[in-house]
Formats: C-alpha cells, sequence, structure tokens
C-alpha cells in the first residue's frame, strides 16, 4: 500500500490539480520497513486479528441486539439481516432491481469514461483550448453534481436514462481531471528526448505521454466507478420506475429495518465488486506500478 | 502548468502586442461563457428547446430573484449550510483524530486496514433513508449523512500524510534527542499537513453533497427539499436557480477550503 500511494493520485490529492499527495522528498523506498513483525507474521497474524475483530463486533452486535440494548427497528442483529439477505435475493423483484441499478451504473460510467479520456487527450493536446476550457472544468467538478439529479429527471425523464445521465455526471469530471492532470506531468526531458530521437506525435503520444499517463486515469477511473453508483442511488431515491435504491427508500419508509440492512449489504455488495473489477483491469493495465 | 515552469514550454514569445497571451486567454473564457449564453437564448427564442426543458436565461434570472428576495428562501439555504458545515467539522475532527490514533502502532493500522478499504468504497449515501429511520426528518440525518461521507477523505489522506513522513528524518529527530512529542508536532504534522488539506477540499465537496441527498429523501427545510419541491410542481425557472445556488454554495465553500489552505499551509504554494 505504501509504495503504491506514492504513484496513486486519488481524488482527495487529485482534485485541484496540485500534486498534492506526492510532497517532495516522500519517496516510497526510503521508508524502510520497521522493526516488529516479520515477513511470515505479517501474513498470517494481521489477517487473523483483523477477522477476530470483526467476529467479536460481530458477537457484541448480537449479544446487545438480545439484551435489547439495541431496538431491532433501529439496527436488527446479524442473523436476521443474514436470513433477511437470502429472502431478498430470492424475491421476484430483486433481479430487475438490481439489474436496473447494475445498468444505469455501469453505461453512466463507461459514458463517462470514454468521453472524459477523449475530451482530456483532445484538451491536452491543444494547450490554448486547454486553458480556456479548464476554468470551466475546475468549477463543475466542484459544484456537487447531485444537485443536477431533478433537472435530468426533467430531461431524462423518470425511467432508466436520467439515472444513467446523473452516474455519467458525477463520474465525468474526476476522469477528465486525472486523465489531463495525467499527461500534464509527462517529464519535459523525456519529451525533449522523444523529440530530440524524431518520434512523430504519434509515437510520442503512445510511447510516453499514455503510459505516464495512466496511472492517472486509473485513479480517475477507480474513484468514478464508486461514484457512478452513488449517482444511480440517489437518481433512485427522487423518482423512478425501478432501482435498488428507489426499493430502499421504500423499505425505510415502510419501517421495514431488516430489509433496509438486507438492501444495504447487497448495494455495499455491489459496490465492491464494480470497484473490484476496475481495480483488478487497473492492475493488468498498469502492472508496472504494483 | 508543470512544463511551463521548466521555462521549456513552447510559448509563444513572439507576442508583444496589446494584451498578454494570459490576458487573451482569460477574454476568451469569458467569451465562452458570453457565447453560451447567447445561444441558450437564441436556443428559447427561436423555440428550437423546450422552456420545460430548459427556461430562457431571463427566466431564470427572474426565478433567481424570485428566490432570493422570498421569505422562505434564507431559512433553506441557512439549513443546509449549517448541515454542511457541522457534518464538515465532525468528519474534519473525527477523521484527522483516528488517523493520528491508528498510525501510533503499525500492527493496528495493518488490522484497521481493510476495513477502512472497505468503508471507503461503500456507497455512502445508501444510508440516507436508515439515518433518517434513526434520527428523524431533522437536521440531524442530514449532519450524520454529511459527515459518513466527508469523513474518509479525511481519514485516509491523514494517513496517507502521516505515512509519508521520511524514515531518515525520524531518525535525524531521534539522534537529536527529540521527544516524541516533538517529533510528531515539528516533523510529523507539517509533513502531514498538505495531504491533510487535500483531503478536506474534497471533504467540503462532499458534505455538501451530503446534506443535499440528505435532503432529497425527506427532510423539513433545506435548498435540497427545496429542489425537489420545485422540480414536482414543474416551476422550472426556479429549479435552475435552486440548482444555481447549491452550486455557488459548493463553490463557495470549496473556495474558502483553499483560501484557509494556502493560508496554512503556504509553504505547498
Amino acid at each position: 500500500m505504501a509504495g503504491v500511494s506514492a504513484v496513486d493520485p486519488t481524488v482527495e490529492s487529485s482534485i485541484e490539480g496540485q500534486a498534492n499527495a506526492r510532497a517532495p522528498g516522500t519517496v516510497p523506498g526510503s521508508n524502510d520497513d520497521k522493526p516488529g513483525l516479520d515477513p511470515l507474521q505479517r501474513r498470517w497474524v494481521e489477517p487473523i486479528v483483523s477477522l477476530g475483530v470483526l467476529i467479536t463486533f460481530l458477537l457484541a452486535w448480537t449479544l446487545s441486539s438480545q439484551l435489547r440494548l439495541i431496538s431491532p427497528l433501529v439496527l436488527p442483529p446479524p442473523a436476521s439481516i443474514a436470513t433477511e439477505i437470502m429472502d431478498v435475493v430470492r424475491a421476484p423483484w430483486f433481479l430487475g432491481d438490481l439489474v436496473a441499478t447494475t445498468t444505469e451504473t455501469i453505461v453512466g460510467y463507461l459514458l463517462a469514461a470514454v468521453v472524459a479520456i477523449f475530451l482530456g487527450v483532445v484538451l491536452s493536446t491543444f494547450r490554448r483550448l486547454r486553458r480556456i476550457v479548464y476554468p470551466y472544468v475546475v468549477v463543475f467538478q466542484v459544484i456537487p453534481s447531485v444537485a443536477l439529479a431533478p433537472v435530468l429527471i426533467i430531461w431524462l425523464g423518470p425511467g432508466i436514462s436520467s439515472k444513467i445521465g446523473l452516474a455519467f455526471t458525477i463520474s465525468f469530471f474526476v476522469v477528465l481531471v486525472n486523465t489531463i492532470e495525467g499527461l500534464e506531468r509527462v517529464p519535459a526531458n523525456s519529451l525533449r528526448l522523444m523529440t530530440s530521437l524524431a518520434a512523430s506525435r504519434r509515437q510520442t503520444f503512445l510511447m510516453l505521454s499514455l503510459p505516464a499517463a495512466l496511472p492517472y486515469v486509473f485513479a480517475g477511473l477507480r474513484t468514478s466507478a464508486t461514484l457512478a453508483l452513488i449517482g444511480a442511488l440517489v437518481g433512485e431515491f427522487i423518482t423512478s420506475t425501478a432501482g435498488l435504491g428507489r426499493r430502499l427508500v421504500e423499505f425505510s419508509f415502510a419501517m421495514k429495518a431488516d430489509s433496509v440492512w438486507a438492501l444495504l449489504v447487497l448495494i455495499g455488495a455491489l459496490g465492491m465488486v464494480l470497484y473490484g473489477i476496475v481495480a483488478l483491469i487497473d492492475r493488468r493495465v498498469v502492472w508496472w506500478r504494483a | 502548468m508543470a512544463a511551463d515552469g521548466n521555462g521549456f514550454a513552447p510559448e509563444m514569445t513572439t507576442s508583444s502586442r496589446l494584451l498578454s497571451p494570459r490576458a487573451v486567454d482569460a477574454l476568451l473564457t469569458i467569451g465562452t461563457l458570453a457565447g453560451l449564453l447567447v445561444l441558450w437564448y437564441w436556443a428559447n427564442a427561436s423555440r428550437a428547446v423546450s422552456s420545460l426543458l430548459l427556461p430562457a436565461p431571463l427566466a431564470v434570472a427572474e426565478g433567481f430573484i424570485t428566490l432570493v428576495t422570498s421569505s422562505f428562501f434564507y431559512g433553506h439555504l441557512f439549513a443546509t449550510a449549517f448541515e454542511t458545515i457541522v457534518g464538515f467539522a465532525l468528519a474534519a475532527v473525527a477523521g484527522i483524530l483516528l488517523a493520528v490514533a491508528l498510525s501510533q502502532s503499525r500492527f493496528v493500522e495493518r488490522i484497521a486496514q481493510p476495513y477502512i478499504v472497505v468503508f471507503q468504497v461503500l456507497p455512502k449515501v445508501a444510508l440516507a433513508p436508515v439515518l433518517v429511520i434513526w434520527l428523524g426528518f431533522g437536521f440531524e440525518s442530514k449532519i450524520a449523512l454529511s459527515a459518513a461521507i466527508a469523513f474518509f477523505p479525511v481519514l485516509v489522506n491523514t494517513m496517507k500524510g502521516i505515512e509519508g513522513v521520511p524514515a531518515n528524518a525520524v531518525r535525524l529527530m531521534r539522534s537529536l534527542a527529540a521527544s516524541r512529542r516533538q517529533v510528531f508536532t515539528m516533523l510529523t504534522v507539517p509533513v502531514a499537513l498538505p495531504y491533510i488539506f487535500a483531503g478536506l477540499r474534497s471533504a467540503a465537496t462532499l458534505a455538501l453533497i451530503g446534506a443535499v441527498v440528505g435532503e432529497y429523501v425527506t427532510a423539513r427545510e433545506g435548498l435540497g427539499k427545496l429542489l425537489v419541491t420545485f422540480s414536482a410542481n414543474a416551476q422550472q425557472p426556479l429549479v435552475w436557480a435552486t440548482t444555481a445556488v447549491i452550486g455557488a454554495l459548493g463553490l463557495l465553500l470549496y473556495g474558502i477550503m483553499i483560501l484557509i489552505s494556502r493560508r496554512v499551509v503556504w509553504w505547498r504554494a
């Protein structure tokens, strides 16, 4: 993790376009491993303790539910959430809602990724254009895109398209800014070297700029994978015809705490899966970072 | 920008004209906005776009004035701003404190790591309906959502910042007989601060998102509630005006954060 973070511009650090996360002089390699656990212990002890913490937590939760310290309306015990998850998964509506939310997220995400990367490349190729447009990019990145949800619903209707629109809007700017940042950070000396070796623009782009920018692009893509799901859910909260977000609001107004928590776990799992897929692709494509 | 700093970027050096290239770019930036406004105006005037989809610029401006001069607006604005700021403050304090506590022991940090990763990736907005059950329809549930969303960037960035302290510098301080406290205040804090502020900046935007989403789900007051109400009543100019207000609020909060971080982390600039 420590090694990754140095070349890993997350949104948190790249949101404003400064190399925030990489203060000068914090080369990861200089971080020597502190004495303490040897690698073998690390491999076994830590996961076991981690798991132990989880089990203890679940036991304490179950116990406090049984002692009625927590009302089941507020937080049902883990066992009843687990059984409810099975029921929810088997329910006839579940698959439709899952497909709706997943489609919204993935379509919005992919559209955002393609358009943002393309626009990022265009903007950093034409520096003049970039300088003219960049203020708007910064402004739109900072503006909370969820505020556009009602407008998008007016434009695209209560169906699936408005949620795709929101998932798109929410994930677009992160990828765009990261792409521009990544292309901007290509070392000037390498560019000079390529020029002096008579590389064409195309060669410079494919052999230098693109590989140099990819870690940034993928950092943006990872963040926006989570954001796209948020966009789909928020859109469904407001008005929708289907989707897990709508179901969640319904259940919570009906005070079905078990079902609400079961859905929360499932939505969380969906988020993890989507993020995991992007992280896997990231590792494959940007293998030199790991 | 990075390339410009090296003095090698192929800038136009021939321009000894009236305006510097920078000023020309700024004018073009403003010109783009003006062009868009004209296009928008024309699209409505020629009925190319229905005013239901996109009300005319003047209608939106009128809606904005109606909104700003109305008696109810400031209560809603205040509610959202209050929820955002309190949520942000809670997230900032909790995030920084937890990160400092975790960084005291590498072992504890490693144990906590998987949980932090999992919770960071989870879509926190899904908690909105649950928080309403727990904390009611009032501002408490929005503060909680706002804090839950803004918390992780602060936590993760602070941890990264503390991790980024060079081990050699720690060794140097130790060899100069610095106490743990001195190492913390004189080395760790200055090294971590730029990271922390990067986290706080994105947390400011996220806190507003949390408040607005919370208000979408259910609320007594707030800009998010106002927006949903206007939209349900098909009052398009007011919908656009409110959206603009939320955007401006986001920009304002972010701007304040940048100002503060320039002051505190002045050596970054």
